[in-house]
């Protein structure tokens, strides 16, 4: 958070975000260790001051923030005492602040008004008589008698404290009005430094502007900044912690009207004079309610986060009644008046940054369409991951298809994350082996053959086939090295790898390789396809009885995360054998992918059907051809049997797509569908009559995008999955191979 | 369908001689880490924590939790320093609650361990030891302070940092350090090659790395 020092130009750094999580540590123990009632908790604050002495660099950086924790802690604090009807506690809590000569005034003050605007606020509740979770069980009479005895008694005993109270109440009522935009805008301006992210959490959810009633009083202005004289161990700067009122949207309203009525007509003249402009809000909104109204990402994330941590403190704090501080630095809810923990949305936590300009830029996304030679669909699209977006990088798969003779080529391709370049490496390997590919299959034509089983492996033109896929691996790493040589001696590269020289390495991609041919058969018509891999990803098949077909072998190791990239190592005929896997017979769909979307759909040999189905659901793929007759049997079978309430389903999930301009994206889900329908997803795929059932349903998924690659695109870079943040490469094949 | 984990497992010395600053370094700067974790988008996705502590006996104060729920333990300093059974306890925590691959299944990332020890294992260590090196997961062993012994903690796995002390700032730079290491293995763990190194970010001044 941003002080009201000088310093306040100062943006924080990650020192201090450091310290200030430190310290906020620090209190805790504080509090924990001496009990805030009594005056042990005097003594408590003396000790404090001792500790930080001893630490001159964490000492500067904590007099901005630390104190903020503290303040906040004698509100709730007093919140309690004000309950329980224990005024005398607080107005002694009062005087020792004000006795505190080594504090500026404006400090004290300060922490006063925040702590008496509370009070002021709940007593502006209770005569609206709104539901306020944080007041609820305080007795009018006592708020009342509270505020009589207590605030008014400040006010009247001392004319600068009064000014001050009137002035920053004032501000409280022109920041709520105008909180909707104006605080989150001003921290963010101050986030800077190398990690902008980091700032940002600790900043955001205190939602304090960066202009804050810097001289409350004449007499405030004399004082120095304490934070400047070593000899002062604390500047409580209690403006610089806003109360955050606990109020609903709703109940906001009613509460300015109030609180400026609340105050003494006397004193709205005095603050008439006042230079406002200069001035911002102490007192902020709920962080909830400035998040849904500014989208701004951090604010809730912390919000929750904290709210888990005080549940528990909250139970393990014998001294403290109120929530304990070691996470409250981030936020200045009161904990003990949320009424619900909201929910933690890592979703929120994302940025989008643009693909950076720089040498080997790649397109945040691509797509392809064509016909396959039997006239299937042929889709492709690779979209930027998540973490490529947050970190403004470029994406690292890559994919390539054609068509030859009666043949469809395709290649997917994801370059290691660890390597700057490895694009190059992704793109230049997929095109190496398709261009291979589309040049060695020209020649080769597999003839009929009178039945499908193993031997037909042995046949020549076969071989031949296994021959050519082996060999587009070998084009692949080869078309990588020449990638690295017309790149030598480039100036632009050797500075993004702070100055070295490209190598090889940098360049590691994976690379999978995936043919496809039909085969005449006295029984029909059958797919011939080869799918050769370095590296992970998965090829795989839904074949016409609509089970899955891995042409892999899965990861070996006892745990994932462990990745082979293609090189010399892989490509010996022996290591090359293993990694190839023939299929033949009939097929719904042909896909292939890397891992961003295999991980997706793990464990892969049991939900490749749900990809395809989620593929055909979201009109990417056609649905099959099935008459009237199956689907009306077929829907028959399940819950849904009657037509209107088919139409009636509601399938659709809202997703969040990371982008310059985020969006909510509706995408049918093949999960919910099944589920709607009672059935298990692996049936949707065994009974077309139900995929295509669901065009009946009328809450349609990405509405207005007609092409099928669009589709593809919005898809790929939309559905969500917890911990997918990868780049995500599809190509599809599908369609009816007899039409 | 639960997405796969990054199991992040801190076991950490609460024998007495952290009694007093140093346990409360420790408590902080497992705050910290949280915090830390608790900003970073990938590490919220991925990252799941578990705390283990040790001093007479060992165990698990915290199971493996996703980070938007983790709730800090109470750590309390007494008793001797178990690091045989602390390491018995962390090969029980995983089996139990990590999914392995098998077959068709991609398992959960290989875990992720910080060890921090502040004195010598005062009970029988040396097989729990060698049959946690030989699993070959991403371990960090940190000797903090004087009092521990880099030897026994190579003898648990090669990457051995050394604390000068038990101060609150060196605790607290460990800490943040530690926080760093999970955000990189959480941004990297698909994509780190089989034979790279477990991929940490230079510590900083105070952490050595012993050779």
């Amino acid at each position: 958070m941003i002080s009201n020092h000088s310093s306040t130009k100062r943006p924080l750094n990650t020192d201090d975000v450091e310290a200030l999580l430190y310290g906020a540590g620090l209190f805790e123990r504080l509090v924990r260790t001496y009990p805030l009632r009594g005056k042990s908790w005097e003594k408590s604050w003396d000790k404090l001051k001792l500790e930080l002495k001893n630490d001159s660099a964490l000492y500067e950086s904590l007099c901005d923030h630390f104190i903020h924790v503290f303040s906040k802690k004698l509100i709730n604090f007093w919140h309690q005492e004000v309950e329980k009807g224990r005024l005398q506690e607080i107005k002694r809590h009062i005087n020792f602040w004000i006795s505190q000569n080594n504090l500026p005034t404006d400090t004290k003050v300060a922490l006063l008004v925040n702590t008496l605007g509370e009070c002021i606020r709940i007593r502006a509740h209770l005569r609206h008589n709104e539901k306020d979770v944080c007041c609820s069980s305080i007795p009018q009479s006592v708020v009342n008698n509270f505020f009589n005895n207590v605030v008014k008694g400040w006010l009247d005993n001392n004319p600068s404290n009064q000014e001050f109270l009137i002035k920053t109440a004032h501000e409280v009522v022109a920041g709520l009005a105008n909180s909707k935009s104006t605080p989150v805008q001003l921290a963010e301006v101050q986030v800077q430094g190398k990690n902008p992210n980091k700032m940002s959490e600790i900043q955001l959810p205190a939602q304090v502007p960066s202009k804050l009633p810097v001289q409350p009083t004449p007499q405030a202005q004399s004082v120095p900044q304490a934070q400047s004289t070593p000899q002062v161990p604390l500047a409580p700067q209690a403006q610089s912690t806003p109360q955050v009122p606990p109020v609903s949207q709703d109940s906001q309203k009613p509460q300015i009207g109030q609180t400026s009525e609340s105050l003494p007509e006397k004193a709205q003249v005095l603050s008439a004079t006042e230079d406002s402009d200069t001035l911002s809000p102490v007192f902020l909104p709920n962080p909830d309610v400035t998040t849904e109204k500014t989208g701004s990402p951090k604010t809730e994330i912390d919000a929750s986060g904290i709210a888990e941590g005080e549940k528990k403190n909250n139970v393990d704090s014998s001294t403290s009644p109120s929530p304990s501080g070691n996470t409250e630095v981030q936020n200045d809810t009161p904990q003990n008046i949320v009424p619900e923990l909201p929910k933690v949305k890592p979703a929120l936590l994302w940025k989008y940054l643009p693909v950076p300009e720089g040498p080997d830029k790649h397109t945040e996304f691509d797509d392809k369409t064509k016909q396959s030679p039997e006239g299937m669909l042929i889709l492709g699209g690779r979209v930027r991951g998540k973490k490529h977006k947050h970190e403004g990088t470029n994406c690292d798969d890559w994919f390539e298809f054609d068509t030859v003779g009666k043949w469809s080529i395709f290649a997917v391709a994801d370059g290691g994350g660890n390597y700057k370049f490895s694009r190059v490496g992704s793109q230049a390997a997929c095109k190496g082996a398709v261009s291979y590919l589309v040049e060695t299959l020209r020649e080769i034509t597999v003839i009929p053959k009178k039945e499908i089983t193993a031997d037909i492996m042995n046949d020549d033109d076969i071989k031949a086939v296994k021959e050519a896929i082996h060999e587009s691996l070998r084009k692949g790493w080869s078309s990588i090295e020449q990638a690295l040589q017309e790149r030598e001696n480039s100036k632009s590269h050797y500075k993004i790898l702070d100055h070295r020289d490209l190598t090889l390495r940098d360049l590691y991609s994976t690379l999978l390789v995936c043919i496809h041919t039909t085969i005449e058969t006295p029984a029909g018509n059958r797919s011939l396809i080869f799918a050769s891999a370095a590296g992970d990803g998965i090829v795989a098949v839904i074949n016409g009885d609509g089970d899955c077909n891995l042409l892999m072998k899965p990861d070996s190791g006892e745990f994932s995360g462990e990745v082979e990239f293609l090189g010399p190592k892989l490509l010996t005929d022996a290591s090359l054998l293993t990694r190839t896997y023939p299929f033949a017979g009939t097929i719904k769909a042909l896909m292939l992918m890397t891992d961003g979307v295999a991980d997706d759909y793990f464990p892969n040999n049991l939900r490749m059907p749900e990809l395809y189905a989620d593929l055909v659901l979201n009109g990417i793929l056609p649905t099959e051809h099935v008459s009237n007759d199956i689907i009306e049997k077929q829907l028959s079978e399940t819950k849904i049997s009657d037509i209107n309430a088919l139409r009636e389903l509601d399938c659709l999930v809202e997703c969040d797509r990371l982008a310059e301009n985020p969006e909510k994206v509706y995408l049918m889900s093949a999960a919910k569908y099944a589920d709607a329908l009672g059935i298990q997803i692996s049936d949707l795929v065994k009974k077309p009559g139900l995929l295509a059932a669901s065009l009946e349903i009328s809450k349609r998924p990405m509405p207005g995008v007609n092409e099928r690659a669009e589709r593809l695109i919005l898809w790929l870079d939309s559905y969500q999955v917890k911990g997918s943040f990868d780049d995500r490469t599809l190509i599809v094949m599908a369609g009816d191979e007899s039409k | 369908m639960a997405s796969r984990k990054l199991p992040v497992y801190l076991l950490l010395d609460t024998s007495g001689s952290m009694a007093g600053d140093p346990i409360e370094a420790v408590r902080q700067g497992v705050t910290l880490l949280i915090n830390e974790l608790r900003g970073d988008p990938m590490a919220m996705e991925t990252a799941y924590l578990s705390v283990i502590t040790f001093s007479s006996t060992a165990q698990q104060v915290v199971p493996l939790t996703e980070l938007a729920v983790f709730q800090e333990p109470t750590l309390d300093a007494s008793g001797a320093t178990s690091l045989g059974d602390a390491l018995d306890v962390l090969l029980s925590c995983a089996d139990r609650e990590l999914c392995k691959q098998s077959g068709d299944q991609k398992g959960d990332y290989k875990p992720l361990v910080f060890l921090m020890t502040d004195g010598q294992p005062t009970d029988s260590w040396e097989k729990s030891a060698d049959k946690v090196k030989s699993k070959h997961w991403n371990i960090i062993a940190c000797a903090a302070g004087s009092g521990a012994d880099e030897l026994v903690l190579k003898r648990i796995t090669e990457t051995v940092v050394k604390l000068n002390d038990c101060s609150f700032g060196t605790l607290k730079a460990f800490f943040k350090w530690v926080s760093a290491s999970v955000k990189v293995s959480s941004q990297s763990v698909q994509q780190v090659a089989a034979d790279a190194p477990v991929n940490l970010p230079p510590p900083p001044p105070g952490i050595v790395i012993v050779p």
